[in-house]
């Protein structure tokens, strides 16, 4: 796994932080990724119930990426964090170039406790979730 | 890499009049083919209610939830009734959000799950 931070002074104004972290496109590694975003989302003060959400969201999102994978690749994950605010971005290079299928339990979850959701697919077939997660607000 | 696969354990008790499965551990993409496969083997000769102890149950995901309908689903082929026993918020949450609450018996505990759903001693020698 690698793990690179891109972030500035917090003195200045326009500040972004963003972490990416990129894995091996395998299940065995899910659960590393899942106490990375819960350690970023306690920096930005997230509570225990919004942690878990978004530990259970990062997860869903990877799974149904990881099912369309193409084998050898990486996973990659990019976190912006603003003040109240996490951004996540997840994106793999896929063997069928489709969007995630909405009618399943694990949409049904991720919708529920990402916040906002939206998926994408490249021109290479990359698929990516992106999902946005308030503090502070009840899911 | 293998040393970072969450590990899960399940243990089995079978009871006179019912069955408690305790799971301990992460539910997830990663862990639940192995689990399902155990789970599938103790159903295959269960004749009385089972009762699925989620008290250890530190993380679930939908692969978990979809482990837990395929037992219930299975389980309904043998003529075998399942219950879930205490659930922690956040997977008591899951089953909300998914509307498995209203497919599921769920009980605050193991023992109330027994009381509601373990055969008598006496009938269940079926």
């Amino acid at each position: 796994m690698t793990e690179e931070t891109a972030a500035r002074p917090a003195s200045v104004s326009d500040v972004r932080d963003v972490v990416t972290v990129r894995l091996p496109a395998d299940s065995a590694y899910l659960s590393v990724l899942r106490t990375a975003t819960a350690g970023l989302a306690a920096r930005l003060d997230f509570n225990l119930d919004e942690i878990e959400d978004l530990r259970i969201a990062i997860d869903e999102a990877c799974a149904m990426l990881l099912a369309q994978a193409v084998p050898g690749t990486d996973l990659t994950c990019e976190f912006e964090l603003t003040d109240d605010a996490m951004s996540i971005s997840v994106s793999v290079l896929t063997v069928d170039g489709l969007e995630p299928s909405r009618d399943t339990f694990a949409w049904t979850v991720l919708s529920s406790l990402a916040g906002d959701v939206d998926a994408e697919v490249g021109v290479d077939d990359r698929v990516t979730i992106v999902m946005n997660k308030r503090r502070g607000k009840t899911s | 890499m293998h040393s970072l696969t969450p590990r899960v354990r399940l243990f089995s008790r079978r009871l006179p009049g019912h069955t408690v499965i305790a799971v301990r551990g992460e539910l997830d993409i990663a862990t639940t083919a192995a689990l399902r496969d155990r789970i599938l083997t103790l159903l295959k000769d269960m004749t009385t209610p089972l009762i699925i102890d989620l008290s250890g149950v530190s993380f679930c995901d939908a692969s978990g939830l979809r482990l837990l309908v395929g037992t219930q689903r299975r389980a309904r082929l043998h003529g075998v009734t399942v219950a879930l026993a205490a659930p922690r918020p956040h997977v008591r949450k899951l089953l909300r959000i998914t509307g498995l609450d209203h497919a599921f018996a769920i009980h605050a505990t193991v023992a109330a799950a027994q009381r509601s759903h373990a055969h008598a001693p006496h009938s269940s020698a079926a």
